[in-house]
Order: structure tokens, then sequence, then C-alpha cells
């Protein structure tokens, strides 16, 4: 049974005590700023280009333990506490970023990366990272929040994100979804019928359909409820945990959602280029 | 953030097999596209990044939601006996064929569900599970889209290119119409080298054979598949080609098989009626790239 605590209770949290004297020193005492960012030389230009100012780099971290569940191993089903468990860590860890950068005074947090770290010292232990460099615009009267009025978040580039400024959209949160599914262990009866046979494992392409289908399912209602117009970059992916065995899969999508911005500014008309030095 | 944990929403299971077994899409899948279309908000999610949806929006696709498609087959070698002279693995041609079909299909069934006209940016994998290796699974991700103004269609035209790439398809006078593909697998048994340990270089016939009829079989069917779009041609054309010895025994005398597996895969593509002439491209020279290599 994987360790879940309500998330309400551990959201409350605060931050740890480095965290907090980090973050002070990035605001500076007497309105000397100073920050840190993991943005690349071009990324930082065009996030100034687009009217903001790096914060500060900001992260956020949950260690779960991921533990065993109890399956019918003769059944295709989702894997719901193991689900449950991968996707509040994950939202604990962006929980966390998003105070960091709350701290900061920052309006958002772009290039966001999520990771997960398994640790030698402790199979059954799942590590969830968050870090991306949180920015403010110049303008001070000027409001980038999400609609809930916390710091928007997003996993593009700075490049990505002054084009999406460019034509008309800003991001609202990076969204995801998951499923962890079990499938099933050979039916042997169905197997041996097809082993002379070259044929469609129908049970198990509808087991690994329906989990991608969820965790999509996932995002959307995440984007959703953020009050968002749209998901751009979405990707799917799974993967499988060292420790589970290899019939447990999760799938993972995760994607930024966007809203449409009032903006006076024409689309930017793309030319026919050939570049003389390749 | 909080946000709340949406749980599974069971479906009739023997209603979803049976729709999966005729080629067509799992209850869930069918359920998500419907909920899409009547959302009150309506929500568009994409594969493309904000570059690749402006080039979109300025070409006049109008992207409507991520769609996908997969299938899962059982592909084993069958019994070849050591007296069989060898020749094509037809069994295993005809399963990643249909394998591949039926992937495509589904996305595809995805895209006509949100009454899309085209399906860009198709990133098209084959994967095997630890758990199981005679099994391959295919899987089709790609972004469905609308075209303004289009007649709906109930075949919307899968395409393996980028957005960016169908813009200058599309300046080019052509527009696509699906993605063909062409497979082969080749067995030789007896693949043995003549004058092993020999100091002369010479060709090995065997080798050379199979993978020459192989590639014919591929392209012909290849083609086959293109005329059937009625196309003008295919662009971005993949060829994957795997080709491996290993050896075998025999009343005590080892034996050398070959064996090859070709696939083509790409885009094909009909000329525009209404094209007028190529524009003719700017030339620039990237400062950037001078100036990085400069510093290597």
């Amino acid at each position: 049974m994987a360790n879940q605590r309500p998330q309400g209770q551990q959201q409350q949290q605060p931050l740890p005590q480095h965290a907090i004297e980090r973050i002070q020193g990035m605001r500076g005492a007497q309105g000397q700023r100073f920050f840190t960012s993991d943005l690349s030389v071009k990324e930082y230009l065009l996030i100034r280009e687009s009217g903001f100012e790096a914060a500060g780099l900001v992260m956020g971290s949950s260690i779960y333990h991921v533990g065993y569940q109890r399956g019918k191993w003769s059944q295709n089903m989702e894997m719901t506490v193991l689900t449950q468990a991968l996707y509040s860590a994950r939202e604990l860890a962006m929980a966390r970023m998003e105070e960091e950068a709350e701290a900061l005074g920052a309006h958002g947090i772009v290039g966001v990366r999520l990771d997960v770290r398994q640790y030698e010292w402790g199979s059954d232990l799942l590590e969830f990272v968050a870090v991306g460099t949180a920015i403010y615009p110049r303008d001070e009267k000027a409001n980038w929040r999400a609609p809930n009025g916390r710091a928007f978040t997003s996993d593009l580039s700075g490049q990505d994100f002054w084009m999406l400024l460019k034509s008309g959209f800003r991001p609202v949160s990076m969204v995801v979804g998951n499923c962890v599914y079990h499938v099933a262990h050979q039916s042997l009866g169905g197997w041996f019928k097809t082993a002379g046979q070259n044929v469609e494992m129908q049970a198990f392409t509808q087991a690994l359909y329906d989990a991608r289908e969820l965790a999509m399912e996932r995002l959307q209602y995440e984007a959703q409820s953020d009050g968002a117009s749209g998901v751009v970059g979405a990707t799917i992916s799974d993967w499988t945990h060292g420790a589970w065995e290899p019939h447990i899969i999760e799938f993972f999508a995760v994607g930024t959602a966007v809203l449409p911005i009032q903006t006076t500014e024409q689309l930017p008309t793309p030319q026919l280029v050939m570049t003389v030095d390749s | 953030m909080g946000h709340q944990f949406l749980p599974d929403r069971p479906v009739d299971e023997a209603r979803s097999a049976e729709a999966v077994q005729q080629g067509g899409l799992p209850l869930r899948a069918q359920r998500r596209i419907w909920e899409m279309g009547q959302a009150q908000v309506p929500l568009v999610t994409s594969t493309l990044g904000p570059a690749e949806t402006l080039v979109a929006r300025m070409t006049g696709l109008e992207p409507v939601s991520q769609v996908m498609g997969s299938s899962v087959y059982h592909v084993g070698f069958g019994n070849y006996r050591s007296s069989w002279s060898g020749g094509e693995l037809q069994n295993l041609t005809v399963a990643y064929e249909q394998a591949r079909s039926r992937a495509l299909s589904r996305m595809q069934q995805e895209a006509a569900l949100l009454r899309a006209h085209a399906v860009v940016d198709v990133k098209f994998e084959r994967r095997g599970y630890e758990w199981a290796d005679e099994l391959v699974e295919f899987t089709a991700v790609g972004t469905a889209v609308r075209l303004k103004g289009a007649p709906p269609t109930d075949q919307p035209a899968l395409t393996l290119l980028t957005t960016g790439q169908l813009w200058k398809l599309h300046q080019a006078g052509y527009w696509p119409v699906g993605i063909a593909m062409g497979n082969c697998f080749w067995y030789e048994p007896h693949a043995d080298c003549a004058g092993e340990g020999s100091w002369f270089s010479q060709e090995l016939p065997a080798h050379t054979r199979a993978s020459t009829t192989s590639r014919d079989l591929a392209v012909e069917r290849f083609r086959h598949f293109a005329h059937h779009f009625q196309a003008h041609g295919v662009v971005g054309v993949n060829v994957f080609r795997h080709a491996r010895d290993h050896e075998w025994d025999s009343n005590n005398t080892s034996h050398t098989a070959f064996h090859i597996e070709m696939v083509l895969m790409g885009t094909a593509v009909v000329r525009r009626g209404d094209a007028g002439p190529p524009p003719r491209p700017k030339l620039v020279v990237d400062l950037c790239d001078l100036v990085r290599r400069k510093s290597e």
C-alpha cells in the first residue's frame, strides 16, 4: 500500500528552512535582486524580449514510498493505488516548486522538468523532482498568473514561450495525467490457441489502449479544471519501475495548458529561407 | 495546484472487446473523443509546440485533438523446417503489415470521430515488451486537424510530416493523402559461405538474393499502396532494414541462416490543382551557427 496522505495536509507544510533562506537571498534585502536560472543564453534573451525577468531557479521534490499493490494477475486492470500515489507525488513536487515561485513573487515558471529518480538505498522509494525558472513581468501592473491566482507553470522552453506569446496565447499550467496498468499474465488458453498463427492480441491492444486513454483523459480533465482552452506539446510516454514486475507499466501524459490573450499584434509570417553556410 | 484525481469510469468491457476485435476503438477511447465534442468549453489538445501550432494556424489548419492508435500482435516465426529452401516469411510480413494498418486505422478513426480532415505530426513507433518476446506493439500518435472550409470526410488524411514540412509542401503545390508502406520478411536457411577461410573476396549469393528480392518486394508493395491513394508521389520515405545471420545445427554440421526485414514508409502526396509556382527561398546566413562553429 502506498504511503498516501491527504493532499491539503502536506501542502501547508512550510518550505524547508534552507529553501526559505535561498529564496530570501534571491529576492535581495535592499531591492537588489539576484537570480539563478537554468535557462540558456538564447532562452534568457527571449524571456526578456517577452517582457519578463528571471526571478530564480525553483524546485520542489517529493519522495514517495511506492508500495506493492495486490492484483488479480490474470486480469488487465488499472493499479489505482499506484496511479494515485504517483499522481499525488508529482502534484506535491509541483506544488512545492510553485510555493518557491510564490515566495519569489514570480508570476510563472518556465522550462519545468519533471523527473523521477530511483535510489539504490531504497528500492521502493521514488523521488519526484520538479525544476524550472521562475519569472515575473517587468510591467508591475501586468498580471500573468493563472486564473486561480497562482503562478503559471509550463514545460515550454524560452523559445517556445516567446513563440506562444507571439501567437496570442499564454501558459496556464503544466498538466499531467497518468495511469499505472497491469497487463495480464499470458491468458494461457488464448495464447496457445494462437501459438502457430500471427494475429492481433486484442486483450493486450485494449489494455494498453485503455491505459493511454485514461492518462490522456486525466490530462484533459486537469486542463479543463484550470479553465484552459487548449493543451500544446502533449506527449505520452511509458516506463516501468525496477521494483515492480514488468507487467506493470505507467503511462504518463504531459503538456502545457494555454489560454488566448488579447493581442493587437499580427501573427508573424514565416518566410521560406535557405541557409547559405551549411 | 490541488488538482482532483479523475478515477476511471467503467465501460461495458465485453462491447469494448468486440469493438477492438473488429479493428475498432475501445469504448474508453470513443468516450474520450465523444466527450471532447460535447464539452461546454471546448478544449484543444495537441502534440504540436507553439511554433508548430502557429504554422498550422497560418496554413488554415485548426488543431482539434491529440489522437492515437495502437495494435498488439502476436508475431512468431512459426515452424519452419530446415528442409525448407527459404523465401519470404509471408506470415510475418502479413502480421506486421496488419498490425501497422490497424494502429494507423484506429488513429484515423479517432480523427474521423472528431470530424477532422487530417492527422499531422504522426509519430509511428514499434515496441516490444519485456514480458512477452513474441508480441509487438505499434503505436501511432499525432494531432488531428480541421481544414477551414473543407467538406467533411470519413477518411482523414494521415501524414508523417510536421506542420512546418506540411507548409513547405503546400507552398510547393502538393498536399498529403495518406501514409504509404510496404514491407517484407525474407529467410535464407542456407546462407553458408562457400569459400569460407579462402583469401579471395567474393560475393555471398544467398545474402545478395535475400537482400535484393526482399527490397524489390517491399518497394513493389509500397508503390502499390501509393497507387491506391492515387498519389503523384511519396515524400519523406523512411527505409528500415534489419538483417542478421544466425547459426543452426543439423547432423553435427553447422549452417548459417540469413534473415532480413525491409520496411518502407512515407507520406503519399497529390498535386494541388490551384497551386501557383513555388516561391523562391530567401538566402540567409545563420550567424548563430557560424559563431558556434568558431568557438568549437
